[in-house]
Protein backbone atom coordinates (compact mmCIF):
# COMPACT_ATOMS: atom_id res chain seq x y z
CA UNK A 1 0.00 0.00 0.00
CA UNK A 2 1.14 3.53 -0.99
CA UNK A 3 1.27 6.02 1.83
CA UNK A 4 1.26 9.87 1.68
CA UNK A 5 2.57 12.17 3.67
CA UNK A 6 0.58 14.95 5.53
CA UNK A 7 -3.24 14.56 7.16
CA UNK A 8 -4.57 13.88 3.82
CA UNK A 9 -4.20 10.35 1.99
CA UNK A 10 -3.96 7.24 2.30
CA UNK A 11 -3.11 5.93 5.51
CA UNK A 12 -0.86 3.16 6.45
CA UNK A 13 0.12 2.01 10.02
CA UNK A 14 3.97 3.01 10.25
CA UNK A 15 5.10 1.70 13.32
CA UNK A 16 2.63 -0.53 15.82
CA UNK A 17 3.44 -1.97 19.27
CA UNK A 18 1.54 -4.90 19.78
CA UNK A 19 0.52 -6.97 22.93
CA UNK A 20 4.25 -5.31 24.55
CA UNK A 21 5.64 -7.07 28.21
CA UNK A 22 8.60 -5.60 29.58
CA UNK A 23 10.10 -6.23 32.78
CA UNK A 24 13.57 -4.72 33.84
CA UNK A 25 16.02 -7.41 34.85
CA UNK A 26 15.69 -7.11 38.40
CA UNK A 27 12.03 -8.73 37.57
CA UNK A 28 9.97 -5.47 37.89
CA UNK A 29 7.12 -5.73 35.46
CA UNK A 30 7.00 -1.88 33.80
CA UNK A 31 4.70 -2.73 30.97
CA UNK A 32 1.60 -5.33 30.33
CA UNK A 33 -0.19 -5.48 27.19
CA UNK A 34 1.02 -2.06 25.30
CA UNK A 35 -0.30 -1.98 21.76
CA UNK A 36 0.14 1.48 20.29
CA UNK A 37 -0.40 2.62 16.70
CA UNK A 38 0.78 5.44 14.73
CA UNK A 39 -0.76 5.80 11.49
CA UNK A 40 0.87 7.96 8.27
CA UNK A 41 0.42 11.45 9.12
CA UNK A 42 -0.53 11.41 12.38
CA UNK A 43 1.24 13.06 15.41
CA UNK A 44 0.89 10.81 18.57
CA UNK A 45 1.26 11.84 21.89
CA UNK A 46 2.07 9.22 24.96
CA UNK A 47 1.28 10.40 28.46
CA UNK A 48 1.17 8.90 31.85
CA UNK A 49 2.22 9.94 35.15
CA UNK A 50 5.55 10.66 36.47
CA UNK A 51 7.99 7.09 36.18
CA UNK A 52 5.12 5.42 34.47
CA UNK A 53 7.78 4.31 32.24
CA UNK A 54 7.02 6.60 28.73
CA UNK A 55 11.06 6.91 27.80
CA UNK A 56 11.41 3.49 28.37
CA UNK A 57 8.67 2.45 25.84
CA UNK A 58 9.82 4.90 23.22
CA UNK A 59 13.34 2.65 23.57
CA UNK A 60 11.13 0.04 23.13
CA UNK A 61 9.78 1.41 20.41
CA UNK A 62 12.73 2.19 18.50
CA UNK A 63 13.90 -1.02 18.91
CA UNK A 64 16.92 -0.36 21.33
CA UNK A 65 15.30 -2.74 24.24
CA UNK A 66 13.46 -5.94 23.38
CA UNK A 67 10.40 -6.44 24.76
CA UNK A 68 9.92 -9.56 26.80
CA UNK A 69 6.33 -10.64 24.65
CA UNK A 70 4.78 -9.00 21.82
CA UNK A 71 7.23 -7.27 19.14
CA UNK A 72 7.15 -4.28 17.43
CA UNK A 73 6.32 -3.32 13.78
CA UNK A 74 8.25 -0.34 11.32
CA UNK A 75 5.73 -0.87 8.06
CA UNK A 76 4.86 -3.88 8.97
CA UNK A 77 7.89 -5.36 9.51
CA UNK A 78 9.27 -6.75 12.90
CA UNK A 79 11.49 -4.21 14.06
CA UNK A 80 14.73 -6.30 15.77
CA UNK A 81 16.98 -3.26 16.23
CA UNK A 82 17.71 0.02 15.89
CA UNK A 83 17.34 1.46 12.55
CA UNK A 84 18.10 4.78 10.58
CA UNK A 85 14.31 4.85 9.53
CA UNK A 86 13.32 5.25 13.14
CA UNK A 87 15.07 8.52 14.29
CA UNK A 88 15.25 9.44 18.69
CA UNK A 89 15.13 12.30 19.92
CA UNK A 90 16.21 13.17 23.36
CA UNK A 91 15.34 15.66 25.34
CA UNK A 92 18.54 16.33 26.56
CA UNK A 93 19.66 18.41 23.60
CA UNK A 94 22.60 16.77 22.04
CA UNK A 95 24.89 18.70 19.69
CA UNK A 96 28.61 17.84 19.85
CA UNK A 97 30.61 21.33 20.44
CA UNK A 98 33.04 20.62 18.55
CA UNK A 99 31.24 20.89 15.18
CA UNK A 100 28.99 23.49 13.19
CA UNK A 101 25.77 22.65 13.29
CA UNK A 102 26.77 21.46 9.61
CA UNK A 103 28.82 19.12 10.92
CA UNK A 104 26.75 18.23 13.62
CA UNK A 105 23.65 17.19 10.62
CA UNK A 106 26.50 15.46 8.82
CA UNK A 107 26.57 12.57 12.00
CA UNK A 108 23.67 10.88 11.12
CA UNK A 109 24.67 10.15 7.18
CA UNK A 110 28.36 8.52 7.85
CA UNK A 111 26.63 5.12 7.96
CA UNK A 112 25.45 6.21 4.07
CA UNK A 113 28.48 5.59 2.22
CA UNK A 114 27.44 9.27 0.95
CA UNK A 115 30.05 11.42 -0.89
CA UNK A 116 30.70 14.72 1.35
CA UNK A 117 29.41 17.09 -1.22
CA UNK A 118 25.74 14.97 -0.84
CA UNK A 119 26.18 15.00 2.15
CA UNK A 120 26.67 18.93 2.95
CA UNK A 121 23.99 19.34 0.76
CA UNK A 122 21.74 17.29 2.37
CA UNK A 123 22.25 19.36 5.46
CA UNK A 124 22.05 22.38 4.39
CA UNK A 125 18.47 20.94 3.53
CA UNK A 126 17.98 19.53 6.82
CA UNK A 127 19.04 22.75 8.80
CA UNK A 128 16.55 25.52 6.39
CA UNK A 129 14.11 22.99 6.99
CA UNK A 130 14.38 23.89 10.13
CA UNK A 131 14.66 27.53 10.13
CA UNK A 132 18.61 27.41 10.28
CA UNK A 133 19.24 28.43 7.12
CA UNK A 134 22.42 31.05 7.11
CA UNK A 135 23.41 29.55 10.40
CA UNK A 136 25.58 26.32 9.22
CA UNK A 137 28.94 27.34 10.25
CA UNK A 138 27.73 28.11 13.59
CA UNK A 139 29.36 26.18 17.08
CA UNK A 140 26.76 25.24 19.48
CA UNK A 141 27.84 27.40 21.96
CA UNK A 142 27.17 30.45 19.65
CA UNK A 143 23.64 28.89 19.43
CA UNK A 144 20.15 29.29 21.68
CA UNK A 145 18.89 26.14 23.37
CA UNK A 146 15.94 26.06 20.49
CA UNK A 147 18.63 26.42 17.83
CA UNK A 148 20.43 23.30 19.42
CA UNK A 149 17.02 21.58 19.52
CA UNK A 150 16.40 22.59 16.12
CA UNK A 151 19.70 21.42 14.83
CA UNK A 152 19.26 18.09 16.93
CA UNK A 153 15.94 17.71 14.90
CA UNK A 154 17.45 18.56 11.64
CA UNK A 155 19.67 15.97 12.12
CA UNK A 156 17.32 13.47 12.90
CA UNK A 157 15.79 14.56 9.36
CA UNK A 158 18.45 14.20 7.45
CA UNK A 159 18.77 10.37 7.63
CA UNK A 160 15.64 10.18 6.07
CA UNK A 161 13.43 8.58 8.54
CA UNK A 162 9.80 7.28 8.17
CA UNK A 163 9.52 8.11 12.06
CA UNK A 164 10.18 10.54 14.70
CA UNK A 165 10.57 9.42 18.41
CA UNK A 166 10.59 12.48 20.51
CA UNK A 167 11.43 12.34 24.33
CA UNK A 168 10.03 15.22 25.88
CA UNK A 169 11.68 17.37 23.21
CA UNK A 170 10.86 21.01 24.61
CA UNK A 171 11.55 20.04 27.90
CA UNK A 172 15.26 21.63 28.47
CA UNK A 173 14.12 25.24 26.53
CA UNK A 174 12.67 28.07 28.20
CA UNK A 175 8.65 27.91 27.74
CA UNK A 176 8.66 31.10 25.22
CA UNK A 177 11.49 29.39 23.27
CA UNK A 178 9.23 25.99 23.48
CA UNK A 179 5.78 27.79 22.77
CA UNK A 180 7.67 29.32 19.32
CA UNK A 181 9.45 26.37 18.37
CA UNK A 182 5.85 24.40 18.88
CA UNK A 183 4.36 26.32 16.62
CA UNK A 184 7.03 25.60 14.11
CA UNK A 185 7.11 22.02 14.31
CA UNK A 186 4.26 20.65 13.30
CA UNK A 187 4.51 22.07 10.04
CA UNK A 188 8.04 21.62 9.76
CA UNK A 189 7.33 17.47 10.73
CA UNK A 190 4.77 17.19 7.90
CA UNK A 191 5.50 19.34 5.53
CA UNK A 192 5.70 16.32 2.96
CA UNK A 193 9.31 17.12 1.66
CA UNK A 194 10.95 14.18 3.67
CA UNK A 195 9.97 10.66 3.66
CA UNK A 196 8.79 11.46 7.35
CA UNK A 197 5.62 9.49 7.68
CA UNK A 198 4.69 9.88 11.43
CA UNK A 199 6.00 10.92 14.98
CA UNK A 200 5.37 9.54 18.40
CA UNK A 201 5.96 11.97 21.35
CA UNK A 202 6.43 11.44 24.89
CA UNK A 203 5.54 14.42 27.30
CA UNK A 204 4.90 15.37 30.63
CA UNK A 205 3.08 18.86 29.50
CA UNK A 206 -0.55 18.49 28.32
CA UNK A 207 -1.02 21.37 27.03
CA UNK A 208 1.99 20.48 24.48
CA UNK A 209 0.65 17.02 23.89
CA UNK A 210 -2.72 19.06 23.13
CA UNK A 211 -1.41 21.79 20.44
CA UNK A 212 0.21 18.89 18.47
CA UNK A 213 -0.89 15.46 18.55
CA UNK A 214 -3.55 13.97 16.77
CA UNK A 215 -3.92 10.90 18.58
CA UNK A 216 -3.07 10.68 22.66
CA UNK A 217 -2.42 7.33 24.23
CA UNK A 218 -2.75 7.21 28.17
CA UNK A 219 -0.40 5.59 30.36
CA UNK A 220 -1.53 4.33 33.80
CA UNK A 221 -1.65 1.63 36.75
CA UNK A 222 1.36 -0.62 37.58
CA UNK A 223 2.51 -2.56 35.45
CA UNK A 224 1.61 0.36 33.21
CA UNK A 225 -1.69 -0.45 30.27
CA UNK A 226 -2.84 1.66 27.75
CA UNK A 227 -5.61 3.06 29.52
CA UNK A 228 -7.08 5.55 27.13
CA UNK A 229 -6.76 6.20 23.67
CA UNK A 230 -8.22 10.25 22.62
CA UNK A 231 -8.64 11.13 18.82
CA UNK A 232 -8.15 15.14 18.93
CA UNK A 233 -10.25 16.70 16.61
CA UNK A 234 -9.49 20.23 17.07
CA UNK A 235 -8.72 22.57 14.35
CA UNK A 236 -5.17 24.14 14.05
CA UNK A 237 -3.71 25.99 14.99
CA UNK A 238 -4.99 25.05 18.60
CA UNK A 239 -5.52 28.00 21.54
CA UNK A 240 -4.90 26.53 24.81
CA UNK A 241 -7.19 28.90 26.10
CA UNK A 242 -10.66 28.10 24.49
CA UNK A 243 -13.04 26.12 25.80
CA UNK A 244 -12.90 23.35 23.25
CA UNK A 245 -9.16 23.02 24.27
CA UNK A 246 -9.66 22.79 28.25
CA UNK A 247 -12.34 20.23 27.82
CA UNK A 248 -10.01 18.14 25.86
CA UNK A 249 -7.86 18.87 29.20
CA UNK A 250 -10.64 17.58 31.99
CA UNK A 251 -10.64 14.55 29.43
CA UNK A 252 -7.38 13.55 29.61
CA UNK A 253 -6.95 14.23 33.47
CA UNK A 254 -10.09 12.34 33.85
CA UNK A 255 -8.42 9.12 32.42
CA UNK A 256 -5.71 9.63 34.95
CA UNK A 257 -7.70 9.67 37.72
CA UNK A 258 -10.18 6.61 37.84
CA UNK A 259 -12.32 5.63 40.52
CA UNK A 260 -10.25 3.41 42.76
CA UNK A 261 -10.52 0.43 44.57
CA UNK A 262 -8.19 0.06 47.65
CA UNK A 263 -6.56 -3.41 48.90
CA UNK B 1 -8.08 -0.96 39.89
CA UNK B 2 -6.24 -1.53 42.93
CA UNK B 3 -3.63 0.59 43.93
CA UNK B 4 -1.26 -0.76 46.43
CA UNK B 5 -1.18 2.84 48.15
CA UNK B 6 2.34 4.17 48.46
CA UNK B 7 3.69 7.65 49.39
CA UNK B 8 5.12 8.69 45.71
CA UNK B 9 8.05 9.40 45.38
CA UNK B 10 7.92 12.48 43.86
CA UNK B 11 5.77 14.07 46.13
CA UNK B 12 7.44 16.81 48.68
CA UNK B 13 5.82 18.09 51.65
CA UNK B 14 5.83 21.42 50.60
CA UNK B 15 4.02 21.12 47.63
CA UNK B 16 1.43 18.84 49.35
CA UNK B 17 0.75 22.53 51.84
CA UNK B 18 0.83 24.50 48.57
CA UNK B 19 -1.78 22.52 47.03
CA UNK B 20 -3.94 22.54 49.53
CA UNK B 21 -3.77 26.14 50.34
CA UNK B 22 -4.33 26.61 46.18
CA UNK B 23 -6.98 24.15 46.38
CA UNK B 24 -8.89 25.61 49.31
CA UNK B 25 -7.94 29.42 49.11
CA UNK B 26 -8.34 29.93 45.68
CA UNK B 27 -10.73 27.48 44.16
CA UNK B 28 -13.03 27.19 47.49
CA UNK B 29 -12.42 23.48 47.55
CA UNK B 30 -13.45 22.12 45.09
CA UNK B 31 -12.27 22.29 41.38
CA UNK B 32 -11.13 20.72 37.88
CA UNK B 33 -7.31 19.34 37.96
CA UNK B 34 -6.38 21.04 34.53
CA UNK B 35 -7.99 24.77 36.14
CA UNK B 36 -5.26 23.82 39.22
CA UNK B 37 -2.75 22.83 36.70
CA UNK B 38 -3.03 26.18 34.90
CA UNK B 39 -3.32 27.96 38.59
CA UNK B 40 -0.06 26.38 39.70
CA UNK B 41 1.65 26.77 36.31
CA UNK B 42 2.74 23.32 36.93
CA UNK B 43 2.86 19.91 34.53
CA UNK B 44 1.60 16.73 35.37
CA UNK B 45 5.06 15.24 36.47
CA UNK B 46 5.04 18.16 38.95
CA UNK B 47 1.37 18.16 39.82
CA UNK B 48 0.24 14.41 39.91
CA UNK B 49 2.50 12.95 42.56
CA UNK B 50 1.33 14.88 45.03
CA UNK B 51 -2.26 14.95 43.79
CA UNK B 52 -1.91 10.89 44.56
CA UNK B 53 -0.68 11.52 47.48
CA UNK B 54 -2.64 13.54 49.07
CA UNK B 55 -5.86 11.48 47.75
CA UNK B 56 -3.60 8.33 49.79
CA UNK B 57 -3.44 10.70 53.06
CA UNK B 58 -7.11 11.32 52.61
CA UNK B 59 -6.76 15.18 52.55
CA UNK B 60 -8.30 15.59 48.94
CA UNK B 61 -10.36 13.36 46.47
CA UNK B 62 -9.71 12.65 43.04
CA UNK B 63 -12.04 11.42 40.64
CA UNK B 64 -12.38 12.20 37.19
CA UNK B 65 -10.70 14.65 36.33
CA UNK B 66 -11.66 16.43 39.69
CA UNK B 67 -10.18 17.34 42.66
CA UNK B 68 -11.67 17.82 46.29
CA UNK B 69 -10.50 18.97 49.43
CA UNK B 70 -11.14 16.92 52.54
CA UNK B 71 -12.40 17.36 56.20
CA UNK B 72 -9.22 16.23 56.87
CA UNK B 73 -7.17 18.53 54.81
CA UNK B 74 -9.46 21.64 55.50
CA UNK B 75 -8.29 20.66 59.43
CA UNK B 76 -4.64 20.37 57.95
CA UNK B 77 -4.31 23.97 56.62
CA UNK B 78 -6.11 25.55 59.50
CA UNK B 79 -3.78 23.68 61.91
CA UNK B 80 -0.13 25.11 63.48
CA UNK B 81 2.66 23.47 62.95
CA UNK B 82 2.06 20.07 65.70
CA UNK B 83 -1.19 19.78 64.86
CA UNK B 84 -0.54 19.04 61.32
CA UNK B 85 2.67 16.79 62.20
CA UNK B 86 -0.36 14.42 63.72
CA UNK B 87 -2.75 14.52 61.42
CA UNK B 88 0.35 13.44 59.02
CA UNK B 89 1.70 10.73 61.47
CA UNK B 90 -2.11 9.22 61.48
CA UNK B 91 -2.36 9.45 57.96
CA UNK B 92 0.85 7.48 57.07
CA UNK B 93 0.07 4.31 58.91
CA UNK B 94 -1.84 2.69 56.42
CA UNK B 95 0.29 3.79 53.81
CA UNK B 96 3.62 1.88 52.39
CA UNK B 97 6.90 2.11 53.30
CA UNK B 98 5.04 3.35 56.62
CA UNK B 99 3.00 0.28 57.29
CA UNK B 100 5.53 -1.95 56.90
CA UNK B 101 7.75 0.34 58.90
CA UNK B 102 5.52 -0.11 62.08
CA UNK B 103 5.43 -4.16 61.41
CA UNK B 104 9.84 -3.66 61.40
CA UNK B 105 9.36 -1.36 64.63
CA UNK B 106 12.98 -1.36 63.93
CA UNK B 107 15.31 -1.47 61.06
CA UNK B 108 17.76 -0.96 58.25
CA UNK B 109 16.67 0.51 54.63
CA UNK B 110 17.99 -2.99 53.31
CA UNK B 111 15.81 -5.00 55.75
CA UNK B 112 12.65 -2.36 54.86
CA UNK B 113 13.65 -2.54 51.52
CA UNK B 114 13.26 -6.69 51.15
CA UNK B 115 9.94 -6.56 53.31
CA UNK B 116 8.32 -4.44 50.61
CA UNK B 117 9.31 -6.17 48.08
CA UNK B 118 8.32 -9.23 50.26
CA UNK B 119 4.94 -7.53 50.69
CA UNK B 120 4.43 -7.11 46.96
CA UNK B 121 5.60 -3.19 47.15
CA UNK B 122 6.76 -2.65 43.73
CA UNK B 123 7.77 0.81 43.53
CA UNK B 124 10.96 0.87 45.49
CA UNK B 125 12.07 -2.14 43.13
CA UNK B 126 14.58 0.02 40.73
CA UNK B 127 17.73 1.64 40.29
CA UNK B 128 16.70 4.94 42.96
CA UNK B 129 14.61 2.95 44.82
CA UNK B 130 17.04 2.53 47.86
CA UNK B 131 17.45 6.82 47.99
CA UNK B 132 13.64 7.18 47.40
CA UNK B 133 12.90 5.19 49.86
CA UNK B 134 14.89 6.91 52.40
CA UNK B 135 14.09 10.26 51.14
CA UNK B 136 10.71 9.44 51.88
CA UNK B 137 10.99 7.75 55.45
CA UNK B 138 13.30 10.69 56.67
CA UNK B 139 10.72 13.41 54.75
CA UNK B 140 7.24 12.00 55.72
CA UNK B 141 8.48 9.68 58.50
CA UNK B 142 10.88 11.67 60.60
CA UNK B 143 8.94 15.05 60.03
CA UNK B 144 5.82 13.52 61.13
CA UNK B 145 7.72 11.77 63.96
CA UNK B 146 6.36 8.83 63.11
CA UNK B 147 9.93 7.39 62.98
CA UNK B 148 13.17 8.36 64.66
CA UNK B 149 16.69 8.21 62.68
CA UNK B 150 18.95 5.93 64.21
CA UNK B 151 22.44 5.24 63.87
CA UNK B 152 21.85 1.85 61.82
CA UNK B 153 18.48 3.15 60.13
CA UNK B 154 14.86 3.96 61.57
CA UNK B 155 12.85 2.84 64.35
CA UNK B 156 8.86 3.42 65.19
CA UNK B 157 8.81 6.32 67.40
CA UNK B 158 6.66 4.84 70.75
CA UNK B 159 7.54 7.76 72.53
CA UNK B 160 5.58 10.59 70.33
CA UNK B 161 2.43 8.69 69.89
CA UNK B 162 1.26 12.16 68.46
Amino acid sequence: MEAQVGNEGVSQVVLEAVNIDFSYDNGYKVFENINIEADSGKFVAIIGPSGIGKSTLLRILGGFLKPDRGEVRLMGRVLHEPTPEVALIHQSIVTFPWMTAEENVMLSMKTKNMDREKMEEKAREALARVGLEGFEDLYPKEMSGGMRQRVAIARAFAADPYIFLMDEPFAHLDELTAEGLRQDIYNILFSGETPLKSVIMVSHNLTEVLELADVIYILNNIPATVVGKVDVNMPRPRNPRNDDFNANLDMLYSYLTPPRKRE
Amino acid sequence: MVIMDVIDPDARIADLVGLLYVLNNIFNGKTDLYKLEKEMEVDIDDLMPIVYTAERLGLVAVESGDINISDKGREYIKSGMIQRKKIINNSLRDIEPFKTAIELKSFSLDDILEKLKDNGVQTFNNPDGLHDLEVILIEWGVYSRLLKKTDDGFEVNTQDQS
